[in-house]
């Protein structure tokens, strides 16, 4: 087992496309990190080049504090997961899980015995003898993993594992996952471009865009506290409110003037104040809101989303800002109805446009 | 026991649901004229193998009738095989058209490999001489080749003719192979390297057992064009000795008076000397068919 550390990782592809620009990441040993980000934006490559599949331009990649950048993938104790699961199509289950072992110089018999005892981790045990073609995605996928654990590596990557899966199976996959991860005590690395996924399995998140680094922290820290616009909007869903305008002083605290208004106390304890009017961004999750009869902000209900344990509702301020709320299941507003909404002050952030860094004035 | 009942009902699900009345006379017309197409083209290669074996002395009748043997004479197959060295001949071929064949995977399989996978400067210009190479009709080059082998030293040798077959058959090897190679995930070899294979370890248990059915049509493609050739052969190939089968055929009826008797054992020699390649189409079509479609190019 080990820890996997990138300290600045750059990789342009040719063209110019840089696929990843100066990353620096630490990943603990026994830790679960989830690399999340939309499509293209350098995850899977960090990935592969964590694998050795890639070689990085600038930069270093660290495995249990070693440097292995001119270390072949064969030469690095890891194990991966393709999203396409890449299966030996022409070798059975049993030895598919047992190629890496063979390719290790395992002998023969213990390579048996472990294969067996993975297969039966992951109930595989009666399809050892069937091939690729004669499996269904979940048990390909679940072969895929069974490859990847046999060899017991210090660390495994997987490639958005779960993407293939419906939603049932990937639900139930993830758990699988997490405790398998529980069980083995490995080092995992996960990419993703499902925030759910990433939220429920991860220790630690690292947010991607544009082959950069946007912020890595814990699901909470991410959702709470996401170090700017991106992240604001690319996790959570419905995403979090973010309602350009600007903040003036006024008596006992400040105003936020946008779309809508809203006082917001306590402001002068903050720190890093932007200059008086000038435009900032506000933030707030759905479930920040609440409606209220004596709220100071009126929201026309365009659409009421019901997931079962919770509602969204979605509509527009007078301005048009558009915004949604979350509200208990039994709520019974409807589609066209004008609600009375307020926003709790300390769950209010606030971002720099220019910078779209969120600005630390945290009104706590 | 569950999954035994899924793949039932998988089974149930893929049986053909019957086609409306309209495509299916449509389907009808289709397999009527496919037949038709494939006698006009079968014709005459069973016409030769029908009069191989029809009665030597009654060769020339133009009695529908007789066309058909009635029982299968084999004189003429004795006469074609004793009177000429056509088991020489055929041994002869099958040394040409197996070397060709052996020494176009061996440089087609690689090269093949390298164009579907690696980066390297002139790449373009490679594949595009490749199939610039395949497109020139032969007949253009049988002097110019001719005169290189004289200028090496290698015209009436085996070399010399394997090397010729071997300049048509690698650009059309290495042109299949590349998109078969193309059709292999590359996911597959990345798994074998972080399996912990070197890059021979995955060519030798991964890339080459998934380019069997490749190497097959590729191969068989290349015997098949070794074996038929006729004009290098003819021109390259002076020592009667070494003659392959068709050079060898050609040369022993040319100029004899094509009495019914003669004609009879032309038959069956031809006959004789199409059997190898026909039994490879046979026996290997499923491969060349699937091999030749992955490649987008035709035989």
């Amino acid at each position: 087992m080990a820890d996997v550390g990138l300290k600045g990782v750059t990789k342009t592809y040719p063209g110019s496309v840089v696929a990843v620009s100066d990353l620096t990441l630490q990943v603990e040993h026994g830790q679960f990190a989830v690399l999340l980000g939309p499509s293209g934006c350098g995850k899977s490559t960090t990935l592969r080049l964590i694998a050795g599949l890639e070689e990085p331009d600038q930069g270093q990649i660290l495995i249990g504090g070693e440097a292995v950048n001119h270390l072949p993938p064969q030469r690095r104790d890891l194990a991966m997961v393709f999203q396409s699961y890449a299966l030996y199509p022409h070798m059975s289950v049993a030895r598919n899980m047992g190629f890496g072992l063979k390719m290790r110089g395992v002998p023969a018999a213990e390579s048996r015995d472990r294969v067996r005892a993975a297969a039966r981790l992951l109930g595989l045990e009666e399809l050892l003898e069937r091939y690729p073609n004669q499996l269904s995605g979940g048990q390909k996928q679940r072969v895929a993993l069974g490859r990847a654990i046999v060899r017991k590596p210090a660390v495994f990557l997987l490639d958005e594992p779960l993407s293939n899966l419906d939603a049932q199976l990937r639900t139930e996959t993830r758990v699988e996952l997490l405790k398998l991860q529980r069980q083995l005590n490995g080092t995992f690395i996960l990419v993703t471009h499902d925030q759910v996924e990433a939220m429920m399995l991860a220790d630690v998140i690292a947010v991607m865009k544009d082959g950069t680094l946007q912020q890595t922290g814990t699901p909470e820290e991410i959702y709470a506290q996401p170090a700017n616009l991106f992240v604001a909007g690319f996790v959570g869903s419905p995403p979090m409110n973010l309602v350009p305008g600007d903040l003036v002083q006024e008596d006992g605290g400040y105003r936020f003037r946008g779309d809508f208004s809203l006082h917001v106390p306590h402001l002068s304890r903050a720190q890093h104040l932007p200059a008086p009017n000038s435009p900032i961004v506000l933030g707030f999750r759905p479930e920040a809101a609440r409606i209220c009869s004596s709220g100071d902000t009126r929201l026309r209900t365009e659409l009421v989303e019901n997931r079962g344990s919770q509602k969204f509702i979605y509509g527009s301020v007078d301005g048009g800002q558009r915004l949604s709320v979350a509200v208990g299941p039994d709520s019974r507003v409807r589609v066209g109805e004008t609600i009375s909404i307020s926003i709790a002050p300390e769950n209010l952030l606030f971002f720099d446009p220019a910078t779209r860094k969120r600005i630390g004035m945290e009104t706590l | 026991m569950a999954v035994d009942s899924r793949g039932q009902q998988a089974r149930r699900v893929s049986r053909p649901i019957p086609a409306p009345p309209s495509r299916r006379r449509r389907a009808r017309m289709l397999a009527l004229l496919a037949l038709i197409m494939t006698l006009a083209i079968l014709f005459p290669f069973l016409w030769i193998v029908l009069s191989s074996f029809r009665d030597p002395q009654n060769f020339l009748t133009l009695d529908l009738g007789e066309a058909l043997p009635r029982s299968l004479d084999l004189s003429s197959y004795r006469l074609a095989l004793g009177r000429t060295d056509l088991f020489h001949w055929v041994a002869n071929s099958l040394l040409v058209a197996a070397s060709t064949t052996v020494l176009s995977l061996l440089v087609s399989a690689p090269a093949a490999f390298a164009l579907s996978r690696l980066g390297f400067r002139g790449k373009a210009a490679v594949q595009w001489f490749t199939m610039i190479s395949y497109a020139v009709p032969s007949i253009i080059i049988v002097v110019p080749l001719f005169l290189v082998l004289v200028k090496l030293g290698l015209n009436n040798s085996y070399a010399g003719l394997i090397l010729v077959h071997a300049t048509f058959t690698i650009p059309f090897s290495t042109w299949v192979l590349r998109d078969f190679y193309r059709s292999i995930p590359p996911d597959l070899e990345e798994a074998g390297y972080v399996d912990g294979a070197d890059l021979l370890q995955v060519l030798r248990y991964i890339v080459l057992p998934l380019s069997i059915p490749g190497l097959l049509a590729a191969g068989a493609y290349a015997f098949i064009l070794s074996w038929n050739d006729f004009l290098f052969a003819l021109v390259i190939m002076d020592d009667a000795a070494a003659y392959t089968a068709p050079v060898g055929v050609h040369a022993y009826f040319t100029g004899r008076f094509l009495g019914e008797s003669t004609w009879a054992q032309l038959m069956a020699a031809s006959t004789i000397v199409s059997l190898p390649s026909v039994l490879l189409f046979g026996f290997f079509q499923r491969y060349l068919v699937s091999g030749f479609l992955r490649s987008g190019v035709k035989g």
